[in-house]
């Protein structure tokens, strides 16, 4: 199969995404989670901030965003999900604070790269028109 | 469990304009989604952020004839950019003896887009692509299948025509590579005989060994035709072939990329002679514009007209390298750029006209549109009456048309990271997902990944709902909702207002000004002319008092089409803070003939206006002010009367719950601040989200951000100027969402009343 540009893209990407994996592992302590908890619109430490960098530039596809249901919430949380009813996969729990939300999507995410028996690559970023 | 959500909105509408003064009219376009009726009434909007920190929705219905149950009808909104040809004649109805040459560029030729784009880094469309059929130009029309075309079909070169009645097709073998010219050869026999189609890459000054790089080969294919061709009833076009939709011909089959270089013969006894030769770098207008006209310099005059926003000013095949304005090389910039995705005029039927009365009073106003309980409102601004009033508030509608549909938090990887938090979106958002077809923002990149650069007030424009707020925003307001709170505190102070904007300064200049005394801008004034820049700056030069409740304000060029007013053209220079970028030479405004790029680069820095300009944008949190030195001179000494010496200014509010933040300005006097401009206030601090803008950085340094870097900050300013006239200046898109804080009992809301009642004064300014 001929390779192609993007191939090669995703591959250097790849290579990238496995050292910030690392970085992440190490740097991801009950520090930055107990940092985010206390208010996740206020992080002024840079080892936090990076932490949340590389979760916050992950791939769109499969994303969190959150869905205020109603002028003072409840928000929800949800996935990008391109090809559902409104590109959006919403989850019926609710919060009734948006920095709530922010905090249980910062858990799912912890929970989902650090948390799992085998931890997960980060996506590779072979985006393509949908 | 999860479960997918839509929101269901059941009717949509539009406006021909945003703004008509007492006495003219505005048309209503409306279209319902399984909803056989649809009530209509006119409103005024008062206040539209509905959440309970503030006043709430507010909007006061104005009896008007308008007031109605109206029958549902669903119009599509097909989008989709052409050429479409005046052929009277019928010369071009059927092919038969016609030669037929024309470069292309293709961006799109299969759904093969990969990588991020964009400043966003934006990764996916939630635009659905359908590009297996792209038309570069013909008749050919599928429901008949009578016509014929010359077309990409799965990338591959095609014509298709219709002998018989029945569809025949000429193809090559291989799918053309993008961004690559190539010149499309079709002859055909003028009776039976062979169709003949042959592609070949063009060598391009620009790169010279681009041909082989790609290892692109010319290629040939032909067949057979007996020469009964049957014409189809479909008219002429470049770009898209024509489908008919609810007694419409819209867009279909449409082409991503540039067409251009095309000439047209028919053979005849003793050789060829011309049928068409399409120019698209020339122009008929004095001022050389390239607007939608499109000019056949054959004898023929068969002249086409541009449908849906094309992008013209594009470089050519034969573009050389050397010049950047389309108006110096004509013939380089013989291509035009299309999309599957432009859209320019929904162009739904009229469902009703409004007769603004003579007597009601310029302010901002909406259709209501209800079907199924559910509301959907049209904005529009009702002008300056002949009643006079003192102070007009200048609603940034370049700016709502910018933003306008804007989807990013859908699409860009890095739309997370920008806002520092995770993207809160809404029903209106989700209902701008189920309806790619309204249009894109000029924040966005096309399907092919070239930048939007023309957005239209002829579509639904979910983004201006009153009670809309934007993703990016922490709950708080954006646009014309952040606005309804100046709007609003006007109300409550009982300080009757014109409403003027953006479009109609640009029209009007200061005439249209020159009797207010005070304007107030709108809370994010970003997308000026330079027509309004002007006429701003002769307000405050002739004693007229400028209020900035904003930030981000007078910052990148902007063009209103001269001949379709209800289109911006925003293009993207090389330089300073931008979602995407236009090619070199192609960053000249075809409506306007300005080169592209922030105003401060091209020597109308906002600080000569209004004393500050753009130092950082961040959607975290909002903070407060301090008071400075220069809050305590005399001459400033109004601004603060009933504020104490230590309080904190704005430490609350709607917007990310302070009166400093979103996007910020700062003093900045080495681009031309007054020299006796007072430095009032500035602004607490901020998170490391906050970033220093790109046009302060001519290289990159670390500590960016606004716990280290000493200019991201916004300022409050204030100067008077010789002539009696002045300005106050917040430098801060947030300031508005503060105003309303404790039922308007609070010092934003105190000392911007302060200065409007200073500025209302016609004392002269000291």
């Amino acid at each position: 199969m001929t390779r192609t540009a993007s191939d090669r893209i995703a591959e250097l990407l790849e290579v990238f995404a496995q050292r910030s994996l690392a970085r992440l592992r190490a740097e991801f302590t009950e520090e930055v989670v107990a940092l985010h908890d206390a208010d996740p619109l206020w992080i002024l430490e840079d080892g936090a901030n990076r932490v949340l960098r590389i979760l916050r530039s992950q791939p769109i596809q499969g994303k969190h965003l959150i869905y205020a249901t109603g002028p003072d919430g409840p928000w929800c949380l949800a996935r990008v999900t391109h090809g559902a009813p409104g590109n959006l996969v919403v989850h019926p729990d609710a919060y009734g604070d948006y920095e709530d939300a922010m905090r249980a999507v910062f858990h799912e995410r912890k929970s989902e790269y650090l948390e799992t028996n085998a931890v997960r690559e980060l996506p590779l970023r072979k985006g393509s028109g949908s | 469990m999860s479960a997918p959500t839509s929101a269901n909105q059941k009717v949509y509408g539009y406006t021909d304009r945003l703004s008509a003064r007492p006495g003219e009219q505005l048309t209503l376009h409306v279209s319902c989604e399984e909803a056989e009726s649809y009530a209509a009434t006119v409103v005024q909007l008062r206040h539209g952020f509905d959440g309970s920190a503030g006043p709430g929705f507010q909007e006061t219905v104005v009896p008007t004839a308008v007031d109605g149950i109206y029958p549902g009808k669903h119009y599509e909104c097909r989008p989709g950019s052409f050429v479409e040809v005046s052929d009277s004649a019928g010369l071009l109805r059927d092919p038969a003896g016609f030669e037929v040459r024309a470069a292309i560029f293709p961006t799109l030729p299969r759904d093969d887009r990969s990588g991020t784009l964009g400043a966003y880094r934006i990764s996916h469309s939630s635009v659905a692509f359908h590009g297996e059929h792209q038309t570069v130009l013909g008749t050919w029309d599928a429901a008949t299948s009578t016509g014929w075309a010359l077309t990409l079909d799965d990338g591959r070169p095609m014509f298709v025509w219709s002998e018989a009645g029945q569809p025949r097709t000429v193809q090559l073998d291989t799918a053309l590579t993008a961004h690559h010219w190539y010149e499309l050869v079709l002859k055909v026999p003028t009776e039976g005989g062979k169709v003949a189609l042959t592609c070949t890459p063009l060598k391009h000054a620009m790169d010279l060994v681009a041909p082989a790089a790609a290892r692109l080969s010319p290629e040939s294919a032909a067949a057979r035709t007996e020469g009964a061709w049957t014409a189809s009833e479909m008219p002429f076009r470049i770009g898209a072939l024509a489908a008919l939709t609810d007694s419409r011909l819209v867009a279909t089959s449409a082409f991503n990329g540039k067409i251009g270089g095309i000439r047209l013969h028919r053979r005849i006894e003793d050789g060829l002679e011309t049928v068409a030769r399409w120019h698209f770098g020339r122009s008929e207008r004095p001022d050389r514009l390239l607007l939608s006209a499109v000019v056949d310099e054959s004898p023929n005059r068969l002249d086409g007209h541009c449908v849906n926003g094309p992008v013209r000013g594009v470089t050519g095949p034969t573009f050389e390298g050397r010049v950047e304005d389309f108006r110096d090389a004509p013939d380089e910039y013989d291509a035009i750029h299309f999309h599957d995705d432009d859209i320019a005029d929904a162009d739904w039927p009229v469902a009703l006209t409004f007769d603004v009365p003579e007597d009601l009073a310029s302010g901002v106003y909406a259709f209501r549109l209800t079907a199924e309980g559910r509301d959907h409102h049209v904005p529009f601004f009702v002008g300056p009456g002949v009643r006079a009033r003192d102070v007009a508030v200048l609603f940034p509608t370049g700016s709502y048309l910018a933003y306008a549909n804007d989807r990013i938090a859908f699409e860009a990887d890095s739309m997370e990271m920008l806002l520092g938090h995770t993207p809160i979106v809404h029903s209106e958002d989700l209902d701008l997902q189920d309806h790619p077809e309204f249009g894109r923002s000029c924040y966005e990149i096309h399907n092919d990944g070239s930048g939007v650069i023309f957005s239209t007030a002829r579509r639904p424009l979910i983004t201006m709902q009153p009670r809309y707020r934007a993703s990016f925003m922490s709950e708080g307001p954006w646009g014309l909702p952040a606005d309804l709170c100046i709007a609003h505190w006007l109300e409550e102070v009982d300080c009757e207002f014109d409403a003027i904007t953006d479009e109609t300064l640009d029209l009007e200049g200061y005439d249209l000004i020159s009797r207010y005394r005070v304007i107030i801008t709108g809370s994010h004034p970003e997308y000026m002319t330079r027509g309004e820049l002007d006429a701003l700056a002769q307000f405050t030069a002739a004693g007229g008092r400028l209020m900035y409740l904003g930030g981000n304000g007078f910052y990148a060029t902007t063009s209103f089409d001269p001949e379709n007013r209800h289109i911006v053209e925003v293009r993207r220079a090389d330089g300073g803070t931008r979602p995407h970028q236009s090619p070199f030479a192609e960053r000249r405004h075809t409506t306007s003939g300005e080169s592209a790029g922030l105003w401060r680069n091209k020597g109308k820095a906002p600080e000569r206006l209004v004393g500050v300009g753009m130092s950082a944008q961040g959607f975290d949190r909002c903070t407060y002010y301090q008071r400075l030195e220069d809050s305590f001179d005399a001459r400033a000494a109004f601004i603060f009367e009933d504020i104490g010496a230590e309080e904190l200014l704005g430490d609350f509010g709607i917007i990310g719950g302070g009166a400093a933040g979103s996007e910020i300005d700062f003093y900045n006097p080495s681009l031309g601040t007054p020299p006796d401009t007072l430095v009032v206030a500035t602004s607490g601090p901020l998170s490391d989200t906050y970033l220093l803008v790109a046009e302060e950085l001519y290289e990159q340094l670390p500590g960016l951000g606004g716990t280290e870097q000493p200019s991201v900050r916004s300022d409050v300013v204030y100067a008077s100027l010789d002539g009696g006239g002045g300005f106050f200046s917040v430098g801060s898109i947030a300031w508005t969402g503060s105003l309303s804080h404790n039922g308007y009992d609070n010092n934003i809301a105190r000392l911007t009343t302060n200065v409007l009642r200073r500025f209302r004064d016609d004392e002269p300014l000291k």
